[in-house]
């Protein structure tokens, strides 16, 4: 167990005023088996009102307008939580919906060579991490929101969504149910993505951009099939402009 | 009945005057069409109707069943009654409505049920249509000027007024508003069935709004008026299918939409009729397994037969579609509106040889069905009274309980070889009267 102390910031720039802006956070730590939130806060700034529900995964949204116009929208939460990732397992029952690839986590005949050879669950898991995380080079700026497994792998270039994207989908493809997780990670940096693999009655969490199990050093915000349902801020604005996105995370 | 096929031009000339047409896209561009009219009546007599409106009734609420259970805890799966594969990979199940239950737990508050009668006079349902059918609006407008036009043949007979269908789907939103006005949203005036939302929203005394005129504030549902004042929604009845009501929750770029339409949703702010989602039990896969729901949920007896329905992913339901396809019909899963439909009997040695395969390499996206032979119906054309298949969609209301309404749209194919009698592959249609005694 270990308690770790975050931050997330984000700040979006708009090349000129934009207004009515709906946005939609997912930037909430969640409150898991092996994560207890002891205590967050966050600022939304402008905010004329906002409210949350929980989205079809469970994840707790932050929903909301910002109407008048403006040319910034920040948004920061800072808290606390409990990590308590030891085994790295969380029993729950899965979903069946977490069977069936996605757009972004179709399989193609190009990823058959990473499928491990190991038999024994664990060391498989190991293998088919270590795999990617050799086959595919951490470069930013590679590839976009809306790269598919099947691209990552053309390309061999990519950051965490893709990593993840190309993990779940091989780990489909061989029968095992498997999820992404959008999150943060010990240190200072961007948000982060791992995946979590369903094996008799739990879910198992893996970093293969990091080619780690994950471990206490990891914060989760939220879970679902894809980057799409983890999207961690998702808005719409009236405006004809440029914007650009600054986030920054650390965790202690 | 025949004595109204002297009123059918006039009839037909006042409903293209009244806009009574549906659009349609051909090629990129957009046309809008009649749906012709014909006078003669489709007529169901009493004892007849009755059990037609036990059994769609009892299927209806089956379906409703069906649905609030596999966005929650997903029994009839886990009790191996249907196969997870057909619910959950079809592109009909939306995982954004897991994990919650709509108001009162309902999903179909409008449902379409399209049924033929065979020659052995049976009964039977094609399809079950739960997102949003459309058609009620044109039994009701021919209905009201054939009245116009002969009333005396409305005093002879004693049909069943089917102007009730206002009240009937003002307490359908009514019955899951939540404190507000009732709204019906249409895509636009370039939409097919643009002339039926807006005669809805007058019958019912809900207003019309087009994409821009509906707004999210602090998780409620907002009209903005013409002046810019807001009045809140208590239900709305979309007209605009799942992928485009939220471009925060679905499709991104979705200019009909109304961003964060689902968060407002999903906590009980606003009533949406028909829920999203409803498109994995109106899925041609599942439509196989109907009569199992209405066994599972109800411990009833299926009223209502289907057709005789064949799904390649079992083997040996494969093996027969193979064997015998060249008697089948063979449907797209994944398409509606008569579209992805082929006779095996209008194909060819390699036709058939071509279709083998594709079911053999995708046997989960076809049903293959027995060809039913539809009773013929008397349709006027060009002075002369001519046989033509024909189908029925009835339109089966759940507010407080579920009401089958006593009316319906009957489309017939205009072309005499063709069973295909859907509005978009160029049909027409009657009134259908349905008999008080």
């Amino acid at each position: 167990m270990k308690q770790l102390i975050f931050e997330y910031n984000m700040r979006l720039s708009f090349s000129d005023f934009v207004r009515e802006q709906q946005f939609q956070l997912r930037c909430l730590p969640q409150e898991t088996k092996n994560q207890r939130v002891v205590d967050y806060q966050y600022v939304i700034y402008p905010m004329d009102d906002f409210s949350t529900f929980y989205d079809g995964f469970g994840n707790l949204t932050l929903v909301g307008e910002a109407i008048t116009p403006h040319k910034e929208f920040r948004f920061s939460v800072k808290g606390i939580v409990e990590a308590n990732n030891s085994g790295n397992v969380t029993t729950e029952p899965c979903h069946p919906i977490f069977k069936y690839p996605t757009k972004l986590t179709e399989y193609s005949d190009e990823m058959d060579f990473l499928i491990p050879k190991s038999e024994e669950f664990f060391e498989m898991l190991l293998e088919l991490n270590h795999n990617i995380y050799e086959a595919i080079t951490y470069k930013k700026g590679a590839t976009n929101y809306y790269t598919t497994a099947k691209e990552v792998i053309a390309k061999r270039e990519g950051v965490c969504q893709d990593f993840s994207h190309l993990m779940i989908a091989v780990l489909k493809h061989m029968g095992y149910p498997a999820r992404y997780v959008a999150g943060l990670l010990f240190g200072e940096g961007e948000t982060h993505a791992w995946i979590e693999v369903y094996y008799k009655d739990s879910w198992f969490s893996f970093d293969p951009t990091n080619n780690k199990k994950v471990d206490d050093n990891y914060i989760v915000l939220s879970k679902g099939r894809d980057y799409n349902d983890t999207i961690i801020d998702k808005g719409i604005f009236y405006g004809n402009v440029t914007q650009k996105q600054e986030v920054h995370v650390s965790v202690k | 009945m025949y004595e109204l096929i002297e009123h059918e031009d006039t009839i037909n000339e006042l409903l293209s005057r009244y806009g009574v047409k549906f659009g349609i896209y051909k090629n990129g561009t957009f046309n809008e069409q009649l749906f012709p009219f014909d006078a003669i009546p489709r007529i169901i007599p009493k004892e007849e109707f009755d059990y037609l409106e036990k059994g769609l009734a009892q299927r209806v609420k089956a379906l409703n069943m069906f649905l609030k259970d596999i966005y929650t805890d997903s029994r009839i799966v886990k009790d191996g009654i249907i196969p997870e594969d057909f619910v959950f990979s079809s592109s009909g199940f939306l995982p954004e409505c897991m994990n919650f239950t709509p108001i009162k737990g309902i999903y179909a508050h409008i449902a379409g049920i399209d049924l033929v009668r065979a020659k052995d006079k049976t009964w039977y349902v094609l399809e079950d249509n739960l997102r949003i059918p459309s058609g009620a609006s044109y039994p009701i407008v021919a209905r009201g000027l054939t009245r116009q036009a002969a009333p005396d043949v409305f005093k002879k007979n004693k049909i069943v007024d089917n102007r009730n269908y206002a009240k009937l789907l003002k307490s359908t939103m009514d019955n899951v508003n939540t404190g507000g006005i009732n709204v019906i949203l249409t895509p636009g005036r370039y939409n097919a069935a643009y002339f039926e939302h807006s005669f809805l929203a007058e019958i019912t005394g809900s207003t019309l709004a087009v994409p821009g005129e509906l707004v999210v504030e602090n998780s409620y549902l907002y009209y903005k008026n013409k002046v810019g004042e807001k009045v809140k929604v208590g239900a709305l009845y979309r007209r605009i299918s799942d992928d485009y009501i939220d471009p925060l929750t679905f499709v991104p770029d979705s200019y009909i939409g109304i961003p964060q339409l689902m968060s407002v949703y999903r906590v009980h702010h606003v009533g949406l009729v028909n829920a999203p989602g409803n498109g994995v039990a109106d899925d041609k896969g599942i439509y196989y397994f109907v009569p199992k729901m209405v066994e599972y949920y109800l411990h009833e007896e299926p009223i209502l037969k289907n057709a005789p329905t064949y799904l390649p992913f079992y083997e040996e339901d494969r093996k027969y579609v193979l064997e015998n396809i060249a008697k089948l019909v063979i449907k797209d899963v994944s398409e509606a509106g008569g579209y992805g439909v082929v006779f095996g009997r209008d194909m060819d040695e390699e036709g058939l040889a071509k279709w083998r395969k594709i079911i053999e390499t995708e046997p989960r996206r076809f049903i293959a069905q027995e060809v039913i032979d539809f009773i013929d119906l008397d349709v006027h054309e060009k002075g002369s009274i001519v046989q033509r298949k024909a189908d029925l969609r009835a339109f089966v209301l759940t507010g407080e309980t579920t009401e089958v309404w006593a009316s319906g749209l009957t489309r017939f194919s205009r072309n005499p070889n063709s069973f295909v009698v859907n509005s978009s592959q160029g049909g027409g249609f009657k009134d259908t009267w349905i008999l008080s005694r």
